[in-house]
Order: structure tokens, then C-alpha cells, then sequence
């Protein structure tokens, strides 16, 4: 992109509205790609709903355990300023140059100063409401809400707190400032990234299910906790009115969705999966409960999703029903729920359970509606920020960016991927100022300490109270100063504090120490910051070791002092014997390419290279076949947008005419060397034959997939039996519709059976599309759409219910009895089961369209071996992580979009696209890249390739490499994680994990017992 | 010519395999002699212990022990042997590492236990009506009092008694391996040229896979354990990707993978761990079982099935150990308390 | 009140991800447990090589547990599938050797499973106490006496 000179400078800096998962992740990704990140959440702490909830779908991941990990790095990044308790309230200017306005609100407590060490929390004498607890447990006036919150800062809420001072009185970090004040801040930024989240409908608003008056219905979100281990009820599942363990539990679905009179008519997308994974892991904490799901239609669109939900009824006999129920009456004695309800069949049927969980759906906040008023953003009809079909990231102004479901109700992944994508949005009009804004410190240089004497420091927190008040925190400092090569040891109120670390800094330059010992809180969000401390006074961060005295002693042997003093000083002298044997580790710094390969010259691909491009690198896009355009190519029409190959034409244009893109078409991957940031991928021409090797310092794969070929139904026997592609050529040409008197659909073809288990995702939202449109052509031509589920999630049921106004039948029919085609005197019948009228019905078909599902693209094998990237089951690429890492790879500097992930839809592929090249930026951004620290390292004198290794590496970071005549396993530091796996396997103890040696871990064994057999 | 150095060839509990390897080396025996006089035998020379005990303190160049400490006796012999002797060689894997016999302390309830097998009703091929076992001392009718060596509790290798100055792997040790040691101390003696550093073991640094030239897979995942008589053994193919359990890549190199390439079978383990791990049948273990039938259903895979997988190593002590429980982290049984 | 020294002790050697979070959680929550087990830290359960486990029984462990994420949550993909493995082995091994299965055991405890944690710590250390100190410790404690008289 050019600029004139005399405009306004680009601030290399983003600001990022809401700290949930999406606002994280584009924080994380902005920052790698070289931006300064303002985080503003309007809550304390960041983390979001994720933070709430128990498990995710469908691997049923802890939710916690995946997302603290990010939260930590959010919270340590030096580039990513988190402002909690505010809101934007203005925004002027232009893409690049805008000028953000931020009311910070007063929490009573100085960030600066606290520790987050609780004790107020456990003085405070006002217990209130815990939100994050959805109200089913308290808190205190002065609270931190959950133990993983980032900035671990207390907050006092003044609507609660009675003003005591307890708190003030109990702080010895003088962290309580009842003074203090909101303040107004102005922030440069290029770009606005908004992630508010959502937030769940009310359920008492749908006052027939009895929630607030009914103690047993509780709302989905409340369920969560229910289930969480660090929850109310610490996990076990009770029902709230007499704490007794129920037996059979109903959800309900679609409260606040799919329910035009509530004023909610789209479906929120996600309720069908959290309720079944709600369901399933209520059998794992209650193993004889009775499940029951209530639901309209199942919606189990995702990948992997139609397995789970298969799971649960076939491995943890989850009953769903299909009504939907009209009210909740309760017995006032036992607190029994009672659900009186129309079966399918047209029965009814009355059934009593102990506990009612409602499965609300997602909305927009009043809040939000506020922030996208301030910032002058169009809401849709349903309350959500408007974007266009094709350009799903952008709101209707320019250089402000969405991600999450602010945009429309999605799941974490989906979150993810926008989130990403919106970090490559954002950089591409922030560009010019790329690493302006990021802070860099200066060190001094680091002193040898290679082959001296350790000389140690040890290092003992009071933590105010926390750990002083049961262990003897001075008689743990006389103990270590007996232990060998501890040169000094002090005891400090809290060894975390700033004033501490420049004791720390002068005890290292004083006593000339080259090893330092802390015996505090948990390495987990501590070990940085004395990192940092040693970085500063020139030695290098990894030869600190930690001692953890509070979390693993103090707090949990509170009334056993002796003991747990004892224990302090194990933990010390084993921390001294793991300090002895410390060496210093360094981050190699490794050479990257700035360009980058995409694969597949799709909308996918060809968003991803433009992604790129915008951002300022150079991209070369291979396609397998002669032309750019992918299965776009085939699409004529979809709900949302009219004509797609004028939109294909366009993006066709687009990436042809961008300079920095380099478009290779019959050109195939024909093999693969080197690692991220650097990769000499070898270009096949497929007419020709030739080779050329290139350099790419990220791997973009978009081999899209393929139509289903129906195999039934007398397809490609009867030219009246056509595709839904076909018809809608067809429909679009304006050929052939007019005549037809009945037009069959039928879904599923080629989904959801045996062959294929998941569901394409795209065709019902397709025959809802072509149903409409033949409609339109023609209002008397009867359309029937035969399905097992409508699967229009999200803003996609508006088209669903426009068809069934329009008269579209829809009759439902399940896997036992799946509809037949018969040929009768040359006309063609579809029979079918119909459920409701309990009949079988013979619908004549003058035309009869299957919606065919999505096929994986047969290369992916070959391609994924190339790549060393696996694929599942299905043949579709596997991604790193299912709910948090959508777009990565196992292996670092590869990345997925589109189709070839799974089946998507044309708004989901290209907001995975952007964030494909969201992920490439984070790499191809920066000159060089820096290796993990405690990696694993192959001793070459030992080690004789004895292949042991290699299948333990997940991220094929081990190889072979010839030594002069001899093989060696060779770690590429590029891509080792450093879990030790490999060193662990290792039969000749050639490969150690650097920082987790065999003998440092064995010395700290040694350490452990040596007191205890004597 | 320089005087001839002093050489002892001594057995402690041994097969003797070793002296047959030693007799092995063949011609070099002759360049051996010329450097060296055996001054001390118990299979070649006439010598007694009382010869030995008369000798001055360090009167012996060196002297070779083979043999595991099983008895009070052998620990005797050990001692007398170090005081006599410049440098003390542990010959063979018994006495470097235990050696099979070493195996029997992982018998619970130790010799006692193991008399009781051997002498006793417990095995079927014991023929003995009088229940007749081995005494320490015994009185002749004419009233001599006999005494046989003590077994000791536990067997360990020679360093656990006595500060070994090298140690000669294998069971026994290969021609090729006492060849290098030989050359060395012949050179040493004849040319000056010096010795290797205390404590060095005579092989290879790396494993046994430096030296076998089976050809290995791209990855390993053991989808069966095979018994080598369970299948047609693939001469061309590496023993752990037939399923067949092979010490190799957990032992040090130098026997020139005899087994591996000329037997068609796999390594037992016999010249010991490398030396960078700290036991070699628990690093064996955890190679083996980082690779064994890893599934595509991990995540829904049930104990019962993951027991069922590590079943199919019969005995992993044994196994894992063979030549190498008395140098084990862990190397004797022990009567645990039941709850 | 003086430490109790007699006291069985039990080393747990964790993953940093799941199970150290799981005991910080533990801690947290101030959960309180038996002071008897020391927690050692390595990245992943896979790093946890039988050798170590080994190691401390030859020590004088009483109880050792390793413990990392459930199946399907390491943080490095895969590398408790491979950790158990390993460990069914070692138990076989262990057995064989004659040290009680039931003091070893391997753990799946996850980042918000504080109170699992801590369940599994008292059950543990209850376990423990009623089987008494391990044959080896008490083996290395008799040998230090001996050794310590024989100074003297």
C-alpha cells in the first residue's frame, strides 16, 4: 500500500477491546508480528467466558489448563499493555492513525504494589455475589475472582465494601488505596481490533422455565461451574436446592435462540455442543445419571462434532428428544422439576427430573451496543456488529476490525481463527509502522560463568504472612547457608517486589554470585520476573531455580509449622542441588526468509496471499490446476451473496494485479526441506515437469477439497437427479425450474452415513439457499427438503425461516428409514417416513437435488507428507490444537485454511484464511526468530542414530544428519518445544533436555531423601 | 628387553567362558607372553593362595578378574588381589556389571530362597530324600570341621568391593575387545606409549547400533512383541522393528554385533549401558516402552488395553537386566510390607 | 512441636503444565494435605524417565507418584500416551523387584483439578503410612546408623 507523503504518521500500535480468548489471541499474534498491543477489558482480569468454563468440545480439553498458559503470556508480554476495569468511549481518525479514547475505572487496589498474595481476601468480613461463579458462590468485597486471574491485582467492589479498612490494615505491601481515582487516557493506535464477547440471554426473561424462582433450573453457564473442579461445588454435581446428588438431569435448548417472540430468532450456534459435552461429562463426575437434551434440531456442524455427538448417545446413552418444551413446572416439596412435553410423534408425555440446566443462547451486551455506539458501528438486526459476507473481519468502519462472537454466535475455534485473522487485518493498515512501537530492552552483557564455582544466593519470601506465618522462614535461611556453595541466603516480606529485586541485583554484584535460589510462590508466574532480575545484572536468566515454599508448603500445611518448615528446607537444599548443577541456556537466534508459499489458489489461498501482501511481503501462490478459483469456481449463488463469480472476478483481480504476489498455476509441492523461517520448498510444474526450489520462511496450505459424487439415488442415471451445484446453475442460467411442479431435495448425500461421519456443514444452508431461489422463480412449484437435521446455525436460520414462510416443506426423515427414489412410468417418486404425520409419504420429484456433502482432497496425503503435517481420519488436515490453535500445525511456520481443515463455509474459509496469514506474518515479520531455551541436545559422541527418538518428537523437530561417515539424530532448534520426550526415551543417554538434565533431575532426587535416611 | 610385566588371570563366580575367550585371542597370546609372565591362576599356572599371599604388596602389573562377587571367597580374592596389584581389570560382564549371575538377587528371600529351589521339593528335577543343602562348615565323622565359602546376600560386579582401575565388557568379553586391551599394554610396556584413563571401559562409546548393520525404520512403533523363535527372523531388518526385544540400542558398542550380524539374533545386553545413562535396564525400558504399539485411539484407550499391550514383555527385570542387575540402581529384590 | 523425621516420604515428580497447576491450584484454594510429599517439576510427563523413578526408590522413597495431563490434554500433544506406557512397564518391573505397587502410582491431574490433587496427596500419604517405610530406606537407614557409630 502507498502513501503520499504528507499524510499523518502509521502508529505501530493496535488497540484490542476485550480480554477474552479472541482479544488474546490477536494480542499474541499483533504483538509477534511486531505491533505494541493496548488490551482494554472492562472486567478486572482478563480471560474472558473461557475462563468459566469447564471443559471444551468436542475433546473436552480443560478449558483452564489451555487457556492460563495465554493468559500468562498475555500478562508478561512487555508489549501488550493490559488496561482492566475500562472502556473505550471515543474513537477519531482514520486506518493508521486513530485516537482512542479509554475511561479507566478505579479498583481501590495499586497494581503496582500488590501481590496478589489473598490475604485480604481471607480478612475481608463482606461476603457478595460471585459473578464468576455465575452467583452460585460468594466472594469477598475485596476479591481476586479466580486464582489464574491476569493481573493477578485485587479489586475492591465499593457497591459492596462497607469501607472497614481491614483489608488496608492486613496489606504489608500498602497495596489498598481507597483514594483512588478514574482517570481518562488517550491512546495512539493504527488499528481498533473489537473482541467484547458476548454475553448469555436471560433465562428469567422466559419466565414459563421457572429460572430465579425454581432453585433446580439453572442456565447452562451456571452448569459450567457446577462442573468445574475449582467451582462451587468444588466439582461435585449437586443440585441447589438441597445439595443432594441428582440422578436424571434435561437440558433445554434453544432458550434465547431460534425464538423470533423473544425477539432472538437466529440460533446461537453453540448450544447443541456444550449442552452435549455438559451432558457427557456429567456421566464422568455421576456415572448411573439419566441425561436428557431437548432439542429442536442437532447442530453438530464442526469438525469432529457429529463423532462426539454420536459418542454420547451411543457410549454415554444421552437421550434426545426433539420438542421443544413450553414450560418447567416444579413440585414446591422435593423441588422436583416436572417437563410436560409433545413427543415427535404427536404424544404427550410428562416426565420429572431433579435438575433443569437451560441452555441459553449468545447475545450482544448492553455494554457492547454502548461501545459500538461510541465508535459510530452499524448492529444487525439481532444486535451483533455488521460485516459483510466476504469480508467477515471489518465492521462498517474502516480500519476497525471484529473478531468473536460480537460478530455473530461462534464456538472457540472459530473465535480463534477470527481473532488471528483480524491481527493480519489490522496489520496490513499499521504496516509502516511495524516494530515502531515495540519496546525493546537493553541488558548488560552476561558474565562467563562456565566452568566456575557456583556460587549461590538464596533467596527466602515472607510473602507478607503467607508463607511466615507457618513456616519459619528464618531458621530455612539458616539451614541454606549450610548448604553446600550457597554463598549467601536472606529472608525478604516479599522477594517479588520491585524494591527486593534490586536487593536481589546487589547481593549478585556484592557477593559476586552466579547462581541465584528464590524460595517463594510458583515458578509458573514468578520464574520470569526473576528471570528478568538475573538478565539485569548480567547473568544469564536460566541459571535462577525456584523453591516453591508457598503454593506446595505454606498454604497447604497451615496447621503443621514444624512440618512445614521441614519441608522448606527439603525444597530449598533440593533447589540448591538443581542451582549446582545449572548452566547457562541461550535462545539461538535463527535466520528467517521474509516471503512466504500459499498452496492452492482458492478463496482461500488467494485471501491468504493477498493477507500477506497487504502486510508487505512477498507471497508465491501455487495452484495445482490452470486457473485460480478453487471451488469458487462451481458457485454461483449463496444466501448471502448474490452473484459469487463476480466476487470470484474480483478476488481474481485482486491477487493477480498485487505485485507481491507470485502466481504459479500447474504448479504442485514436490518436496520440502529446512524449517520455519526458513523452508526450500521445491515447486513442481505439472505440464512440464520442471523443478525450482524456492525460500519461504511460512507454509500456507489450502488445497480446499471436493464435492461428494453422489453414489445413489439414480445420480448420473436420470437427468432429472442433479446436484445441488448443478441446480443451482441451473437456477441462475434460469433453465428448467419454470416446469417443475415439485422439486425434492434431499440432504445428507453423502454425509453423516458410514463413509463419511461428519457433517458438510454447507448443504443445508445451500438447499435453503437454491429452496428460496426456486421459490422465487416460480412460487408454485412445491419444494420439499428431506433432512435429518436443518443445520442453519447462527444468522443462517433467518434463511430457514424465510423458506418455511415462503412454503418450502420440510419433512424430517432419520437413518433407519432413509428416503427412496422409484422410477414409475418414467416419473420419478421420493418415498419417505413421515415422522410427525406417521406415514409414509410418495412425493412425486420432477426434479430431485442432493445435496451432496464435502469430500477431502485426495492430495492431502502426499501433500501432508511432504509437509510432515498429519491428517485425520476423515483425510482432512489436523491441526494443532482443536479449540486453540485452529490454524496451526504441530509443526511451527505451517498453516491451514479453508476447506482443506474441513468443510466451511465461504465467510468462515476467508476468516481462516486471514488468520493462516495472521500466523505466517508472526513469523515471515521478523529478520530472525528465537529458539526455546531448554531444548533438547544431542551429544554427538554418543548418539548412533539409534532412531529411538524420532517418533517421540510431535513436532518433527528430530532428524538425522551425517557426521562424516556415521549418522547422528540432530535437533532442529527451530521447532523443539522442549518437553524432554525424546531425552527421557533416549537408551545411550546422548539426547538431554537442556534445563531438565538426567543428572540435574537425579541430583535433585538425591537432594529430596538425603535428609530422610539418616 | 625390559623385564616382563606381571599378569594375573584370577576367577571369581564365572563359567569360565572368559578363560576360553582369552585362549581366543589365539597368536597374540604369543605377543602376550613375550611381554607378560602369569604369575597368578587358577586355570593356567599351578599358583595357590598362599603363593599369591606371600607376593609383596603391588607386585602384580595387573590383574585380570572374571566372575561375579558371590561368595566370601571371591570377595577375598578380590582384596588380596588389589593389594597386590598395580591395576585391577574387570574382565567380563560379571565382573563389571553382575553378569547373569547377579540375576539371582532378584530372587525374594534370597539364598535362602534360592537353596530351596535348587536343593529343594519346589522344582521337579531335584532328586534329594534327605533334603541335604549346603553347610558353611561341616564336621567329617572323623571329626575334621569342613568349611565351604559363605554366600554372600547380594552379588555385586568388582567396583563395589575394590577400586577397579578398567573394565572389559561382554559376556564374554569379544577376541576383538581383549585384543585392544592386550595391544595396549603391550605397547604401553613395549613403546611406552600410555595406558587409558582409570576407570575406562575397553569398547565403543556409543551403542551397539554403531556396529550393526541392520537397516532401521523411519519410525519406530512396536505393534507386536515377538519371541525370536516366534517368527521367521529377518536377517536384513532390525530386530525391534520385527517385535523382537534387542538390547542394542541400550548397549555399548565394541563386541562387533556378533549376534546381531552373524547370529541372526538379537543383543542381550552383555557389554552394558553407555556411559552417560545411570542404569541400562531401566533406560532399555524406557526406550521400549516409548515405542511399543502406540494406536490411533490413545485418547479412548482403556487401562485393561494398555496393560494387555505392556503384558507382552514377559519379564522385564530379566530381560531388561540380564547382564546387568548387580550394577542396577535397584540391584536386589526386596519383602516389601503388605498393607 | 518438632518435625515429625520418621515420617514416610513420598516424591512426586509432575508435569508443569497440568499437574504442578493442579497443586498450585491446590495451594491456592489453601487445601490442606499431609506435609510428607516433595514435588519435582519437569515440562512434560514424558521427561519422567523410569530411571528417576528408580532413583528414588533406590533413595528411600516410600511412595513416588508421577503425574501429568490427562490423555488428550498434554500440552505437548502426545507425550503422556508415551509416559504411561513406560510406566506399566516400570510397575511390572517394580513388582517384580518386590517393592509394593502400592506405592507408585501414576496420575492424571489437570490445571483446575486443585482439589484431585489434593485428594490424591492425603490418599496417597494414607496408603503410605499404613504400609510403613520402604524396605530400602530402612535398609539405608540402618547402613547410615552403622556407618555413624562406626565414626563415632
Amino acid at each position: 500500500m502507498t502513501t503520499t507523503g504528507k499524510t499523518d504518521k502509521t502508529f505501530g500500535s493496535v488497540l484490542v477491546v476485550g480480554g477474552g480468548i479472541g482479544g488474546i489471541q490477536t494480542s499474541l499474534d499483533l504483538v509477534e508480528a511486531g505491533f505494541k498491543v493496548y488490551m482494554v477489558e472492562s472486567s478486572p482480569a482478563i480471560g474472558g467466558v473461557m475462563a468459566q468454563l469447564d471443559k471444551t468440545f468436542p475433546t473436552n480439553d480443560c478449558s483452564m489448563c489451555i487457556l492460563s498458559p495465554k493468559l500468562v503470556s498475555c500478562g508478561r508480554n512487555q508489549n501488550i499493555e493490559i488496561i482492566t476495569n475500562a472502556e473505550v468511549t471515543h474513537v477519531t481518525g482514520r486506518p493508521g492513525n486513530f485516537k482512542a479514547n479509554i475511561n479507566v475505572y478505579p479498583r481501590y487496589v495499586d497494581p503496582k504494589l500488590c501481590t496478589g498474595c489473598g490475604t485480604c481476601m481471607q480478612y475481608c468480613p463482606v461476603h457478595c455475589i460471585s459473578g464468576f461463579n455465575e452467583g452460585l458462590a460468594g466472594k469477598k468485597a475485596i476479591f481476586i475472582e479466580f486464582p489464574q486471574a491476569i493481573p493477578l491485582v485485587a479489586t475492591i467492589d465499593r457497591n459492596a465494601c462497607i469501607g472497614c479498612q481491614m483489608c488496608e490494615n492486613v496489606c504489608l505491601a500498602k497495596a489498598v488505596k481507597y483514594s483512588d481515582k478514574q482517570e481518562e487516557r488517550t491512546l495512539d493506535v493504527g488499528a481498533v481490533i473489537l473482541a467484547p464477547g458476548f454475553e448469555e440471554f436471560r433465562p428469567e426473561l422466559k419466565s414459563e422455565y421457572g429460572y430465579g424462582r425454581y432453585p433446580n433450573v439453572i442456565s447452562s453457564i451456571q452448569f459450567e461451574r457446577v462442573l468445574n473442579a475449582s467451582g462451587p461445588y468444588q466439582g461435585h454435581v449437586l443440585r441447589p436446592s438441597d445439595g443432594k446428588i441428582p440422578k436424571k438431569i434435561a437440558w433445554l435448548q434453544c432458550i434465547g435462540s431460534r425464538d423470533p417472540k423473544a425477539g432472538k430468532p437466529y440460533c446461537s450456534a453453540v448450544c447443541c455442543m456444550y449442552a452435549t459435552k455438559e451432558a457427557i461429562m456429567t456421566r464422568e463426575h455421576v456415572p448411573d445419571i439419566e441425561q436428557t437434551i431437548f432439542i429442536m434440531d442437532m447442530r453438530a456442524v464442526g469438525k469432529g462434532f457429529e463423532q462426539y455427538y454420536n459418542r454420547a448417545q451411543n457410549e454415554y446413552g444421552i437421550r434426545y428428544i426433539r420438542s421443544r418444551i413450553p414450560e418447567v413446572m416444579e413440585d414446591p416439596v422435593t423441588h422436583d422439576l416436572t417437563l410436560r412435553y409433545e413427543a415427535e410423534d404427536g404424544t404427550e408425555k410428562t416426565e420429572t427430573f431433579d435438575l433443569v440446566v437451560l441452555s441459553v443462547g449468545l447475545q450482544t451486551s448492553e455494554a457492547v451496543k454502548k461501545l459500538a455506539d461510541n465508535l459510530g458501528l452499524e448492529l444487525s438486526e439481532d444486535g451483533f456488529a455488521k460485516t459483510d459476507y466476504t469480508n467477515p473481519l471489518s465492521t462498517s468502519r474502516s480500519g476497525i476490525y471484529v473478531a468473536g462472537a460480537f460478530s455473530g454466535p461462534k464456538d472457540i475455534p472459530e473465535t480463534v481463527a477470527q481473532a488471528i485473522g483480524a491481527s493480519a487485518k489490522a496489520g496490513a493498515d499499521c504496516a509502516a509502522g511495524r516494530a515502531t512501537s515495540l519496546v525493546e530492552k537493553e541488558y548488560p552483557p552476561q558474565t562467563d560463568v562456565l566452568g566456575e564455582e557456583p556460587r549461590i544466593g538464596v533467596f527466602i519470601c515472607h510473602c507478607g504472612i503467607n508463607i511466615a506465618n507457618t513456616v519459619d522462614v528464618v531458621d530455612v535461611m539458616d539451614y541454606a547457608k549450610t548448604l553446600p556453595n550457597v554463598i549467601v541466603a536472606e529472608h525478604n516480606l516479599y522477594t517479588c517486589s520491585q524494591d527486593t529485586q534490586k536487593l536481589i541485583s546487589k547481593s549478585i554484584k556484592d557477593n559476586n554470585l552466579n547462581r541465584v535460589v528464590v524460595a517463594s510462590c510458583t515458578p509458573r508466574t514468578h520464574e520470569p520476573l526473576f528471570q528478568e532480575t538475573l538478565r539485569e545484572s548480567g547473568l544469564n536468566p536460566y541459571l535462577v531455580e525456584m523453591a516453591n515454599i508457598r503454593e506446595h508448603c505454606s498454604w497447604i500445611h497451615q496447621g503443621d509449622p514444624a512440618n512445614a518448615t521441614e519441608k522448606a528446607r527439603d525444597l530449598v537444599r533440593v533447589a540448591v542441588a538443581k542451582a549446582r548443577m545449572l548452566q547457562p541456556l541461550a535462545r539461538r537466534s535463527l535466520p528467517v526468509t521474509q516471503s512466504a508459499l500459499v498452496i492452492g489458489g482458492g478463496a482461500a489461498g488467494m485471501n491468504a496471499a493477498l493477507d500477506i501482501a497487504r502486510n508487505g511481503y512477498p507471497v508465491t501462490l501455487i495452484e495445482k490446476t490452470g486457473e485460480l478459483g478453487g471451488n469458487l469456481k462451481y458457485a454461483r449463488y449463496t444466501n448471502e451473496v448474490g452473484d459469487m463469480q463476480a466476487y470470484l472476478k474480483s478476488l481474481i483481480f485482486e491477487a493477480t494485479r498485487n505485485k507481491l504476489i507470485t502466481i504459479k498455476t500447474n504448479t504442485i509441492l514436490g518436496d520440502l526441506s529446512g524449517s520455519v523461517g526458513s523452508f526450500k520448498p521445491v515447486l513442481k510444474n505439472t505440464a512440464t515437469g520442471e523443478k525450482e526450489e524456492i525460500s519461504a520462511g511460512a507454509i500456507v496450505v489450502a488445497t480446499g477439497a471436493n464435492q461428494h459424487k453422489p453414489k445413489e439415488y439414480l445420480y448420473g442415471e436420470d437427468p432429472r437427479v442433479l446436484t445441488q451445484l448443478e441446480f443451482e446453475k441451473k437456477l441462475i442460467e434460469g433453465n428448467g425450474v419454470k416446469n417443475a411442479k415439485s422439486i425434492v431435495m434431499i440432504q445428507c448425500v453423502g454425509s453423516r452415513n458410514d463413509e463419511h461421519q461428519y457433517c458438510s456443514r454447507i448443504c443445508c444452508s445451500t438447499a435453503v439457499a437454491n429452496a428460496n431461489l426456486a421459490k422465487e422463480e416460480n412460487p408454485n412449484t412445491e419444494v420439499y427438503v428431506l433432512y435429518r437435521d436443518i443445520r442453519t446455525y447462527g444468522f443462517r436460520e433467518h434463511y430457514y425461516n424465510k423458506a418455511r414462510e415462503k412454503g418450502v416443506i420440510f419433512v424430517r426423515w432419520d437413518p433407519d428409514h432413509k428416503p427412496e427414489v422409484i422410477k414409475h412410468d418414467g416419473k420419478l417418486f421420493v418415498r419417505v417416513n413421515d415422522p410427525v404425520l406417521k406415514t409414509t409419504l410418495e412425493i412425486p420429484a420432477d426434479l430431485l437435488i442432493l445435496s451432496s456433502g464435502v469430500e477431502p482432497n485426495p492430495d492431502n496425503k502426499d501433500i501432508g507428507t511432504i509437509l510432515k503435517v498429519p491428517i485425520n481420519d476423515e483425510g482432512f488436515f489436523l491441526e494443532a490444537h482443536v479449540k486453540l490453535r485452529p490454524v496451526d500445525f504441530a509443526t511451527d511456520g505451517v498453516y491451514l485454511a479453508g476447506m482443506a481443515y474441513h468443510p466451511r463455509m465461504l465467510d468462515e474459509t476467508l476468516a481462516q484464511a486471514s488468520a493462516a496469514a495472521g500466523r505466517a506474518l508472526t513469523v515471515i515479520s521478523k529478520d530472525k526468530l528465537l529458539s526455546e531455551a531448554a531444548i533438547a541436545n544431542v551429544n554427538e559422541d554418543i548418539c548412533d542414530a539409534c532412531r529411538i527418538c524420532l517418533p517421540m518428537c510431535p513436532y518433527s523437530a528430530i532428524n538425522l544428519k551425517n557426521v562424516g561417515e556415521k549418522q547422528v539424530a540432530n535437533v532442529d532448534e527451530a521447532l523443539c518445544k522442549g518437553c524432554g520426550a525424546c531425552a527421557a526415551a533416549c537408551p545411550s543417554g546422548a539426547m538431554e533436555q537442556l534445563g531438565f538434565t538426567t543428572k540435574q533431575l537425579a541430583s535433585m532426587i538425591d537432594a529430596v531423601l538425603e535428609e530422610a535416611v539418616k | 628387553m625390559s623385564e616382563k610385566i606381571r599378569l594375573a588371570i584370577a576367577t571369581a563366580a564365572t563359567c569360565d567362558g572368559c578363560d576360553m575367550a582369552i585362549i581366543d585371542i589365539d597368536g597374540m597370546l604369543l605377543d602376550l607372553f613375550d611381554i607378560a609372565d602369569i604369575v597368578f591362576s587358577q586355570t593356567y599356572v599351578d599358583t595357590k593362595y598362599e603363593d599369591l599371599e606371600k607376593m609383596p604388596d603391588g607386585y602384580i602389573t595387573a590383574s585380570l578378574v572374571h566372575g561375579s562377587m558371590r561368595d566370601e571367597e571371591n570377595v577375598h580374592l578380590a582384596k588380596l588381589l588389589r593389594k597386590k596389584s598395580k591395576l585391577m581389570v574387570a574382565f567380563g560382564a560379571c565382573s563389571a556389571f553382575g553378569g547373569i549371575p547377579s540375576l539371582a538377587n532378584s530372587v525374594k528371600g534370597g539364598m535362602g530362597k534360592i537353596w530351596q529351589t535348587v536343593y529343594g521339593k519346589d522344582t521337579a528335577s531335584t532328586v534329594n530324600p534327605e533334603g541335604t543343602t549346603p553347610q558353611h562348615k561341616w564336621k567329617t565323622p572323623l571329626g575334621r570341621t569342613l568349611t565351604l565359602p559363605e554366600a554372600e546376600q547380594k552379588i555385586v560386579p568388582m567396583d563395589k568391593i575394590i577400586d577397579v582401575d578398567y573394565y572389559l565388557p561382554g559376556c564374554p568379553p569379544a577376541v576383538s575387545t581383549i585384543k585392544t586391551f592386550v595391544g595396549a599394554v603391550h605397547s604401553h610396556v613395549t613403546k611406552g606409549t600410555p595406558l587409558p584413563p582409570k576407570g575406562a571401559i575397553i569398547a565403543s562409546e556409543k551403542t551397539l547400533c554403531e556396529e550393526c548393520p541392520r537397516v532401521k525404520p523411519e519410525k519406530y512403533n512396536i505393534k507386536k512383541i515377538n519371541r525370536p523363535y516366534e517368527i521367521e527372523l529377518d536377517p536384513e531388518k532390525c530386530f525391534l522393528e520385527q517385535g523382537v526385544i534387542c538390547l542394542g540400542v541400550a548397549t555399548r558398542a565394541g563386541c562387533g554385533a556378533q549376534c546381531t550380524k552373524v547370529g541372526n539374533m538379537p543383543c542381550r545386553g552383555c557389554y552394558g549401558p553407555t556411559g552417560l545413562v545411570l542404569d541400562q535396564g531401566a533406560s532399555m525400558l524406557s526406550a521400549l516402552g516409548s515405542i511399543l504399539d502406540m494406536t490411533d485411539h490413545e485418547l479412548d484407550m482403556t487401562d485393561d488395553e494398555l496393560e494387555k499391550i505392556v503384558a507382552q514383555v514377559p519379564d522385564p527385570l530379566g530381560t531388561f537386566y540380564r547382564y546387568t542387575f548387580g550394577n542396577a540402581i535397584i540391584n536386589e529384590a526386596v519383602e516389601d510390607a503388605e498393607e | 512441636m518438632s518435625a515429625d523425621k520418621n515420617k514416610p516420604l513420598i516424591v512426586v515428580l509432575s508435569c508443569n503444565w497440568c499437574t504442578y497447576a493442579g497443586a498450585d491450584l491446590a495451594g491456592v484454594s489453601r487445601f490442606q494435605m499431609p506435609t510428607n510429599f516433595r514435588l519435582i517439576r519437569t515440562m512434560c510427563s514424558a521427561r519422567i524417565d523410569p530411571e528417576l523413578v528408580l532413583k528414588a526408590f533406590a533413595k528411600g522413597a516410600d511412595g513416588v507418584i508421577v503425574a501429568g495431563c490427562h490423555p488428550g490434554d498434554c500440552h505437548y500433544i502426545s507425550g503422556n500416551y508415551r509416559e504411561r506406557r513406560r510406566i506399566k512397564l516400570l510397575e511390572m518391573m517394580l513388582k517384580q523387584i518386590g517393592i509394593s505397587p502400592k506405592r507408585f502410582a501414576l496420575e492424571w491431574i489437570s490445571a483446575s483439578e486443585g482439589q484431585k490433587f489434593a485428594d490424591t496427596m492425603r490418599n496417597f500419604s494414607a496408603q503410605i503410612d499404613r504400609l510403613g517405610m520402604s524396605p530400602i530406606r530402612i535398609k539405608l537407614m540402618e547402613e547410615n546408623e552403622r556407618k555413624e557409630v562406626a565414626h563415632v
